[in-house]
């Protein structure tokens, strides 16, 4: 095997290539990463978001030694309060209820990433080539498919695209996805408040777009992370630009005490990629590569992060019986195992936006009822926490 | 022992795999089952292997045909030796195992030509069902396996079932197997083929019912031996 033919090659070293590739090392399992950016940028890259790590995925983490690495900077949430608008907690899950342990934990994507890669360039199963980026890839004949970059051809005989939302691999290996624009804009900046969150999550439903409040571990100060979402007409309203903070707080409505101050803020589009085929060929996506969704429910790493679990698993198991990495029986039975999860998740999201968000008469009695008949159901309640928590789909 | 007279156990008849010879690693061929067949019989020969690994043990594949089996046996570390038949089988088996870079030694003939080897395991998968002389190659199989070798098979029941599906369904309805690839009155009942590995010096027989599911193209284990089932055979006391 010489430097530029590897089994595997992942493509894009956001949170979901980084893991995947932690993954495939503790089973003794090379892979190669090539990401666009250099190393300092991808350190630096101005993530000033959270991410809402489920239970499923602190699980992943903590076996990987990654958890320990984040050294208690990390935020449980011990409960997550619902309401439409302003209206009192329609719905409050309690992590008391189940005996899973806290509902999530609220990590700083900076620090995930700083970890990950750390962890990545001590393993000596994983090899990185920073600065390349994907111009073409040619996989007609499956023992000899490589991909194109500015300076060489490197040959893989398994690619895994995890090159995020509007991934190239994507595009050159020509796999079909839906797309949808939710003309909302979410704006995501951290804030800090008079009174403790005592790790209280808060998920507000406007008819703009919902509000959602994610406590933050920070000894110093009261602070929570904000994810807001409006829709694109109001957002780009100079009116709105203006007035922004006091918008912020008609909505906020002192929740955690008197606002104190708010962050740098940064705004995201906010869209739906879902392909219709996981894999093709030898090209297999994961993550937000190969469905992107709302961050309505926080879900997407989460998301992503099962798929890099369950892609490793099979690609051990093909190893094991002797097959290579790509083995169309043992890819269809991955692609089994994914498909559901995903397209529930994509669906939910999607629909949930859609009856969460405009104002008609209907859909505010329907998310009512709703709301009610959730929150009297401890049924319905755990289940929803136990599939929010990522245990639903790592079972298997 | 060697000076028995091994009759041929070639089947003649057996033209069907002339034809098929393009498609021995087209997953998505004629040979698409037995593609899919691999990862479940490959679980069972190393959840089954007593040795535990396959490193450096010699194996030998009967009926090998393209040398699906015989390619993951070797990746993962056994010198395989596998035997077929058909030449174009062979040569397509010879040429595959080049493209890989795997050391594959396969021989295009008899089971007889192999008979002053020694191995450690034979496997023999959905081969029985298509032979003229099943003993034969079980006598023979014996003689070659050194002690506490394992015998490794697989092949179809003989019920109704079987006949509905695995010739009437499977040749004729959904058409994933090829016509003319099965004759009933081989296929071979689990009984059978036990009284014949007891029959000639193996001394435990284990049967294992296989389940396939052709319209997800997928297998999986089953307590029923209805169609189809694998088997182990071992000779402890040689
Ligand atoms: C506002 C907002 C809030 C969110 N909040 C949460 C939350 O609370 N919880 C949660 O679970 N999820 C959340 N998500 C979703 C989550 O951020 C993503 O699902 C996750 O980061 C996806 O990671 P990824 O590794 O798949 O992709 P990315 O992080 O996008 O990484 C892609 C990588 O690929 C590289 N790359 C791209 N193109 C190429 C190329 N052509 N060649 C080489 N390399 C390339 C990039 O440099 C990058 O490093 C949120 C999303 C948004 C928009
Ligand atoms: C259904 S194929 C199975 C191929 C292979 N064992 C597998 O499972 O992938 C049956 C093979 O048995 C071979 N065969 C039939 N009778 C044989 C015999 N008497 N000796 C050797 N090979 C034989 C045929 O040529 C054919 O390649």
């Amino acid at each position: 095997m010489t430097k530029n033919h590897h089994e595997i090659i992942i493509c894009g070293a956001g949170m979901i290539g980084l893991t995947f590739a932690l993954l495939m090392a503790e089973k003794k399992i090379k892979v190669c990463i090539v990401d666009k950016n250099d190393k300092e940028s991808l350190l630096k890259q101005q993530d000033n978001r959270t991410t809402a790590i489920s239970q499923g995925s602190y699980r992943i983490f903590r076996k990987l030694g990654i958890w320990k690495k984040l050294k208690n900077e990390f935020q449980s949430i011990n409960q997550i309060f619902v309401s439409e608008g302003l209206g009192s907690h329609d719905i409050n899950f309690d992590h008391k209820n189940l005996k899973e342990g806290p509902l999530g934990f609220i990590v700083n994507n900076k620090l995930i990433k700083r970890t990950l890669l750390n962890e990545v360039s001590k393993s000596k199963y994983i090899s990185f080539k920073y600065c390349t980026e994907i111009f073409n890839i040619n996989n007609e004949d499956i023992d000899n498919s490589f991909i194109e970059t500015k300076n060489v051809k490197l040959y893989f005989r398994m690619l895994v695209a995890a090159d995020g939302r509007f991934s190239r691999t994507r595009y050159h290996a020509n796999i079909k996805y839906y797309f949808h624009d939710y003309q909302q804009t979410a704006f995501v900046f951290n804030i800090s408040h008079t009174k403790k969150h005592h790790g209280v999550a808060l998920e507000r439903f406007f008819p703009t777009g919902p509000l959602a409040i994610l406590p933050v571990k920070n000894l110093k100060i009261n602070q929570s992370s904000v994810v807001w979402t409006v829709d694109s007409g109001v957002a780009n309203d100079d009116v709105f630009k203006i007035n922004f903070r006091k918008e912020f707080e008609k909505k906020y409505n002192n929740f955690f005490g008197k606002l104190i101050s708010l962050s740098e803020i940064k705004k995201y589009p906010l869209n739906v990629f879902s392909c219709y085929d996981i894999f093709k060929r030898n090209v297999v996506l994961i993550g937000d590569a190969c469905q992107a969704i709302h961050p309505i429910a926080g879900q997407g790493f989460n998301l992503g992060l099962r798929d890099a679990f369950i892609l490793a698993k099979t690609l051990e198991k093909s190893k094991e019986l002797g097959l290579e990495p790509f083995n169309l029986s043992l890819m269809k039975s991955y692609e089994n195992m994914r498909i559901i999860d995903k397209t529930l998740l994509v669906n939910a999201t999607h629909n949930l936006n859609g009856l969460f968000s405009g104002s008609g008469e209907f859909k505010s009695l329907l998310r009512k009822a709703g709301l009610r008949i959730f929150a009297q159901s401890t049924f319905l309640k755990n289940q929803s926490m136990l599939f929010a928590m990522g245990l639903r789909s790592l079972e298997a | 022992m060697k000076s028995k007279n091994y009759k041929s156990t070639l089947n003649h008849s057996s033209k069907v795999f002339d034809n098929l010879s393009d498609e021995w690693w087209d997953e998505n061929g004629s040979f698409k089952a037995l593609h899919s067949f691999n990862l479940i019989r490959l679980e069972y020969l190393k959840k089954n292997n007593l040795k535990k690994s396959f490193n450096g043990l010699s194996v030998l594949d009967i009926g090998c045909g393209g040398g699906i089996l015989c390619e993951p046996l070797s990746r993962l570390g056994a010198e395989v030796t596998g035997i077929d038949s058909n030449e174009k089988a062979i040569n397509v088996a010879k040429e595959h195992a080049k493209m890989k870079n795997l050391k594959i030694n396969y021989i295009n003939g008899e089971l007889s030509e192999v008979a002053k080897y020694n191995f450690d395991i034979i496997t023999c998968m959905e081969v029985l069902e298509h032979v003229e002389n099943v003993n034969q190659i079980i006598s023979i199989s014996n003689d070659i396996l050194r002690k506490d070798g394992i015998f490794f098979g697989s092949t179809i029941n003989k019920t109704l079932c079987s006949f509905l599906f695995a010739i009437f369904f499977a040749e004729n309805v959904l058409q994933i197997v090829p016509r003319g690839t099965h004759e009933w009155k081989k296929f071979l009942k689990p009984n059978y083929v036990k009284t014949q590995f007891l029959n000639n010096g193996f001394n435990n027989f284990e049967v294992q019912g296989v389940n396939y599911n052709p319209f997800k193209n997928r297998w999986s284990f089953s307590e029923k031996t209805l169609v189809n089932y694998m088997f182990f055979a071992t000779n402890s006391s040689k």
